[in-house]
């Protein structure tokens, strides 16, 4: 079992509270019997006292009832009489019971008595006679009789007063003799209590405080650095456990202190490299700095050039989109031309159609006009004929005219038809004359047209050559423009690409100036916040010199421990 | 889009109204570069009456304005308002062209 040093304490002030409570107990005893006898004044005494009083008093209202009824002779007053005469019997044997002492009993007896003589005198010597009328007799008795009872009755009570007013003054001293002397005791108690609590007091004071000392001096010690001391466990008590801790609290700071230590020495090093890390941040943050500056000094330029670009774009832009409107226009015309192309094509056939149709039908002409040649030449033979037939007819016709002119009368009708066939044949001869000159010219004009034929021949088949040039050409014409409108077609497919549309390139000028800017911002950003983390990390610098300052310090602190 | 060109030496004004499109644009540049090659070095354009130009317009622009520089002339732009101020803030051509 623990014997707290609360319960000790507990213990040497049990031991005072008991001496103190002797005295008090005494003490108290002391107060009751006081407190009783004050009771006993106050219950019995004093009530004694005060019907004593009464007494007296009812027997004073007797006399003047009497008095009253001798001058008034009202029946009221003798009623009066006689119940305030009851009444101080009642009382006066109640007084006699309750009597304490011998001396007051008696006293109070010889007070019944009075006054019971008093009553009987009044009744026979005057009350009688006040009825009877006699108010002779009736004064007589008063003055005789009445008045020394009277005076004997009131000598009898004022003599028990006396008693009474005595046994109170009695009590009230034994009181106060009582309370005085409860008083000396009471103090002489505290007193002794004070005393032997002091003495109690001093004495485990020394026994309580005496290993304090010890474990105070152990902790001097311990402040000086040698945490090797250790207190010695005497007891099981606070002091004890306190013994406990000290030494607990020894060990944990002796590991502590070796903690630190070794922490000190991992610090100092520690904040060396810090500074040095330090040192190296702030050099490559002064290079970042740098590169941020240029950064930002090339956003600068990034910005004008982006304007350069802005304005290029912008007429590229804008030359594609013409391009595009007109390439629009070029392939209304490559239309146009096609159709054009298209309808000479047709034209072209046509014309070698023709041609062919010429060809063919010259080659026909041709033929007809050898044939033709033939029949002139066959028709210059049948004139010669005929002209050689002429002649010999001529020849004929001169002989039969001959003949005529020599048969005279007789052949002169035949020398007529003689003369009308040499006519004949003459006009025959002029007639194959014109027919041989008409078919020399024919034959001429034959020789002309066949030459003509076969020239026109050439020259048609020269034509029929360059309509197939032609129409080669138009062929050509046809397929370049064909490729032409593809490719126009593939220009206005290019340029029909958003990227080069008003709204897109005006966009993409606005998105890209606008990052531009806002990079030029961020970088100046940058530098700015860059800036203040060279300034924040000189401030690390400094900070890691104190730190490492302040771990050379701990060292030195925590050398000062006998560990 | 309705224009007008006026040549007094070598200094040309064209108003420019309504709405330019590549067509429009076009038209332009083909006579503001005739113009130009014909000796004019100083243009000055009204586009107060101008309610809407794209980018094919807005390359004209940056086209006349180069070349004017080219024969040390300039191009200036008056009554810029609205949606042609608006898209030449966008472009960031106001930083570029003179606007009056």
């Amino acid at each position: 079992m623990n014997i707290t040093l609360a319960k000790k304490m507990i213990g040497y002030f049990l031991i005072v509270i008991l001496v103190a409570g002797a005295g008090f107990i005494y003490t108290i005893q002391l107060s009751d019997e006081a407190e009783q006898k004050i009771n006993a004044l106050g219950n019995q005494d004093i009530p004694q006292l005060e019907k004593v009083n009464e007494i007296a008093f009812n027997a004073m209202a007797k006399t003047a009832n009497v008095r009253a009824y001798f001058i008034y002779g009202d029946e009221r007053y003798l009623a009066e009489f006689k119940r305030v005469a009851a009444a101080n019997s009642k009382l006066e044997e109640e007084m006699i019971n309750q009597a304490q002492t011998e001396v007051v009993r008696r006293l109070l007896t010889e007070v019944k008595t009075l006054d019971d003589k008093y009553s009987e005198v009044a009744e026979k010597k005057v009350i009688a006679f006040i009825k009877q009328g006699n108010k002779e007799a009736a004064m007589q008795g008063f003055v005789t009789a009445l008045a020394p009872a009277a005076n004997e009755l009131l000598a009898k009570i004022d003599e028990a007063e006396k008693v009474q007013k005595d046994s109170i003054e009695q009590a009230i001293a034994a009181a106060v003799s009582n309370a005085k002397h409860s008083k000396v005791v009471a103090i002489t108690a505290a007193g002794v209590a004070i005393l032997v609590g002091v003495i109690i007091g001093v004495l485990a004071a020394r026994k309580i405080t005496r290993p304090i000392h010890e474990l105070r001096d152990l902790m001097e010690e311990a402040s000086n650095g040698n945490l090797l001391v250790t207190a010695a466990v005497r007891s099981q008590d606070e002091i004890g456990q306190l013994c406990h801790s000290f030494n607990n609290m020894l060990a944990a700071q002796l590991e502590v202190i070796k903690a630190v230590k070794s922490s000190a020495l991992e610090l100092a090093a520690a904040s060396e490299e810090m500074a040095a890390s330090a040192s190296e941040v702030s050099t490559a943050s002064v290079s970042i700095a740098e590169e941020v500056q240029d950064v930002a000094q090339s956003m600068q330029d990034a910005s004008a050039s982006s304007t350069d670009t802005a304005q290029i774009l912008i007429q590229l832009s804008s030359l594609i989109q013409i391009a595009k409107d007109k390439a629009g226009s070029a392939t209304t015309n490559s239309k146009i031309t096609v159709e054009a192309a298209r309808g000479g094509k047709i034209v072209v056939t046509e014309v070698k159609q023709s041609m062919d149709t010429i060809h063919t039908k010259t080659r026909e002409a041709e033929k007809v006009i050898t044939l033709l040649n033939e029949y002139s030449q066959r028709i210059g033979m049948i004139s010669e004929s005929i002209t050689g037939i002429a002649k010999q007819t001529n020849l004929l016709a001169l002989n039969a005219a001959i003949e005529a002119a020599r048969a005279g009368e007789a052949g002169r009708g035949f020398a007529v038809v003689a003369d009308e066939v040499r006519k004949l044949a003459e006009q025959s001869n002029t007639e194959a004359a014109n027919i041989t000159q008409l078919i020399s010219k024919v034959i001429e004009n034959t020789d002309s047209a066949v030459v003509a034929m076969k020239h026109s021949l050439a020259e048609v088949e020269i034509g029929v050559e360059s309509v197939n040039k032609a129409d080669k050409s138009l062929e050509n014409i046809l397929t370049a423009v064909a490729e032409t409108v593809s490719d126009i077609d593939g220009i206005a497919k290019v340029t029909d690409d958003e990227i080069a549309s008003s709204d897109k390139i005006v966009k993409l000028i606005e998105v890209v100036a606008e990052d531009i800017e806002r990079t030029e911002r961020d970088a100046q950003q940058v530098s700015a916040a860059t800036e203040e983390t060279s300034a924040t990390i000189e401030t690390i610098a400094a900070s890691s010199e104190q730190t490492s300052a302040m771990a050379q310090n701990l060292q030195n602190l925590i050398n000062k421990f006998k560990v | 889009m309705k224009h007008m060109l006026t040549m007094s030496g070598n200094h040309a004004t064209v108003s420019l109204d309504g709405k330019i499109y590549a067509h429009d644009a076009g038209i332009i540049r083909d006579e503001l570069l005739a113009a130009i090659e014909g000796g004019v070095t100083d243009i000055s354009m009204e586009l107060s009456r101008l309610e809407y130009i794209d980018s094919s317009g807005l390359g004209v622009l940056v086209t006349v304005h180069k070349r004017t520089l080219d024969k040390n002339g300039k191009l200036v732009l008056k009554g810029v308002q609205g949606m042609t101020a608006e898209i030449l803030k966008r472009t960031r051509l106001d930083k570029v062209l003179h606007i009056e």
